[in-house]
């Protein structure tokens, strides 16, 4: 369910993926070839369905949000990501637009390659790059962003 | 700065890769419903293309119904009027008065009439009547006040072979007339002139025609020789005239020209945003007209069933502004030493585009007749017409290039000539399938109002 919040964008949203990707677990289960290795599987089955979610319900829409990412010459985001509940840091992730969350997530934290997440989710290897590239930076910011909210709030 | 990137990044994915969250509702019974689901009977269809399928599908079945009817009635209409078919003569009309003596066993005047009328000889040439009948067979116009004085003329014509024959008809009522064969018929009157035998006894000339009467009595009333043998030398008997349905098509054509109205939808798009469509309203930027050649089969005597070749153009011409989804620049503005207002700016482009959609179709459409007012000299006839048209797109290569439409009028003839009628019919043809402009950013659904103006040419 965490990795499902993870790349959905509510808690919602979320569910419904949850259920999707365990229905098709249980329809599948019986593919299995290396039971030690079911964790890994269903893993790699949840990440599937999010992808295909992804494609079914956000790829056709137009960016809306255009977060407009800039250089940061300070470090304050490493500072604050440690002074961020795990539950603040995935409402950031899921603000994020669709594709930056998407190639986040799968670069990130689940550990794809570039090529990889290129080929799972349609797109070039450059644009993954630069779309991770983004992502980051528009983390960066909301981190930011946040840590002004708690430095007035001081 | 890349170490401290890797760094950051191995923190959050410390932080995130081993989350955990627990659903909210209880997930397992919807995932055992959703995993063993009851067997759905088949694809599901949306609903929207569940409707233009069944749109469609009428669409195809109103037309393939409305052929199948019009080609079997004027099939069956043909074949009823072939010669001595029973369906060809629809009402009889039994104008002819009864003879004064009809019933009192001897022949009436007029199956005598008819029957003199139709004697030929071997010849071909028509036979000597009686010595009080002299003239030539002249077919002048009946009319009613003739009607009495020839048939008692023709009574006393006949009055000696009524006499010596009425043992032969004793007890015939002449409910048909007669269509005699043409020996029975001469003999039987070359017996009147030359040979009248004495009352009670039958010449064979006569046994003959009672055997011929006998089989004509039961003919049927509509038989089609009836209609040729009975008219008079003296005068022409009011004929039965057969009030005939005419079941020949009739050819129509006319034009309609057309003030179009459209529902339009941008088309959704990523990288382009349209706004401030402005469709034009003038006249000159929304006529459009509508050619239509085709015939009418008359299915009974109040509806009709018209097929016909459609050539139609419709046009539209909007303004609308597009720019680029995402911005073309940025204003970015200090807040203060640790905050940034970034402002996208988009640059806009106005559009102006001119659509014109040409489209060929076969309409079939049935028209019910208000009143009977097309009958009389210069009446009025009233109409109620409604039916399908299915177009071909000649005009942009669009996805979906056939094009179903409804159209119904209301329409108003007036008959010029016998042959000739003027219609006039406002009407509205609504487009089922929305079609795409020349710069396919938007669906528009036409549906247009106008008025036909034709003519329809009656045989």
């Amino acid at each position: 369910m965490g990795l499902c919040r993870r790349y959905a964008r509510s808690k919602a949203e979320a569910e419904d993926m949850f259920q999707e990707g365990f229905i098709r677990i249980f329809q599948q289960i019986h593919t299995i070839e290396q039971p030690d290795r079911l964790l890994h599987w269903m893993k790699r089955v949840m990440v599937n369905t999010a992808i295909n979610w992804y494609h079914k319900h956000h790829h056709e829409q137009a960016e809306t949000d255009y977060e407009e990412a800039f250089e940061t010459s300070t470090n304050d985001h490493v500072e604050l990501l440690a002074r961020i509940s795990t539950e603040e840091l995935l409402q950031l992730v899921q603000q994020m637009a669709h594709g930056y969350r998407m190639v986040f997530n799968l670069f990130v934290i689940d550990g794809y390659t570039h090529p990889e997440i290129a080929r799972m989710l349609g797109i070039s290897e450059g644009t993954s790059k630069s779309q991770l590239a983004r992502a980051k930076d528009v983390l960066k910011e909301k981190l930011k962003s946040i840590g002004i909210v708690s430095y007035g709030s001081y | 700065m890349a170490a401290t990137d890797d760094e950051w990044e191995r923190l959050l994915r410390r932080r995130l890769e081993e989350y955990e969250s627990e659903p909210e509702s209880d997930p397992l019974s919807h995932i055992l419903a959703r995993a063993n689901p009851a067997p759905s009977p088949g694809r599901r269809v949306p609903l929207s293309r569940r409707s233009r399928l069944l749109g469609w599908s009428a669409a195809a079945l109103a037309v393939l119904t409305s052929l199948i009817l019009g080609v079997g009635n004027y099939l069956s209409t043909d074949k009823a009027g072939e010669p001595g078919s029973s369906v060809a003569v629809r009402r009889l009309k039994p104008v002819v008065p009864q003879p004064e003596n009809f019933g009192t066993g001897l022949p009436s005047a007029r199956p005598a009439a008819a029957a003199s009328n139709f004697l030929t000889d071997a010849s071909g040439r028509a036979p000597a009547a009686g010595p009080n009948d002299a003239r030539e067979p002249s077919y002048s116009q009946p009319s009613g006040n003739r009607l009495q004085p020839q048939t008692e003329r023709i009574e006393d014509r006949l009055a000696p072979a009524a006499d010596h024959a009425s043992v032969g008809f004793a007890g015939r009522t002449p409910v048909t007339p007669w269509v005699g064969e043409n020996r029975v018929e001469r003999d039987r009157l070359s017996s009147t002139a030359d040979d009248p035998a004495p009352a009670g006894s039958a010449s064979p000339a006569e046994n003959r025609f009672i055997l011929a009467a006998d089989r004509i009595a039961f003919r049927p009333l509509h038989y089609p020789a009836l209609t040729t043998a009975l008219p008079e030398p003296a005068y022409r008997a009011p004929a039965i005239e057969p009030e005939r349905t005419s079941r020949k098509p009739s050819l129509f054509a006319g034009v309609m020209p057309l003030y179009t109205f459209r529902k339009v939808t941008p088309v959704r798009q990523d990288e382009v945003v349209m706004e401030k469509i402005q469709p034009a309203t003038s006249l000159s930027s929304r006529a459009g007209w509508r050619l239509q050649l085709g015939a009418e089969w008359p299915l009974s005597r109040r509806f009709g069933l018209r097929i016909a070749g459609v050539y139609q153009q419709l046009q539209q011409q909007m303004a609308y502004t597009a720019r680029s989804a995402r911005p073309d620049s940025s204003r970015m503005e200090w807040i203060d030493a640790q905050t940034i207002r970034v402002v996208p700016l988009y640059k806009s482009q106005e559009k102006q585009v001119k659509t014109t959609w040409r489209y060929v179709a076969l309409s079939a459409e049935g028209r019910l007749k208000l009143n009977g007012g097309g009958t009389a000299p210069m009446g009025l006839q009233h109409s109620l017409a409604a039916g399908l048209s299915v177009g071909y797109l000649l005009t942009d290569r669009h996805r979906q290039p056939w094009q179903p439409s409804v159209q119904a009028s209301y329409g108003i003839e007036r008959r010029l000539t016998d042959h000739l009628r003027l219609q006039v019919e406002p009407g509205i043809v609504y487009n089922l399938s929305a079609i795409s402009d020349n710069s396919r950013c938007f669906n528009v659904r036409p549906y247009s109002y106008g008025m036909i103006v034709g003519l329809r040419w009656k045989p």
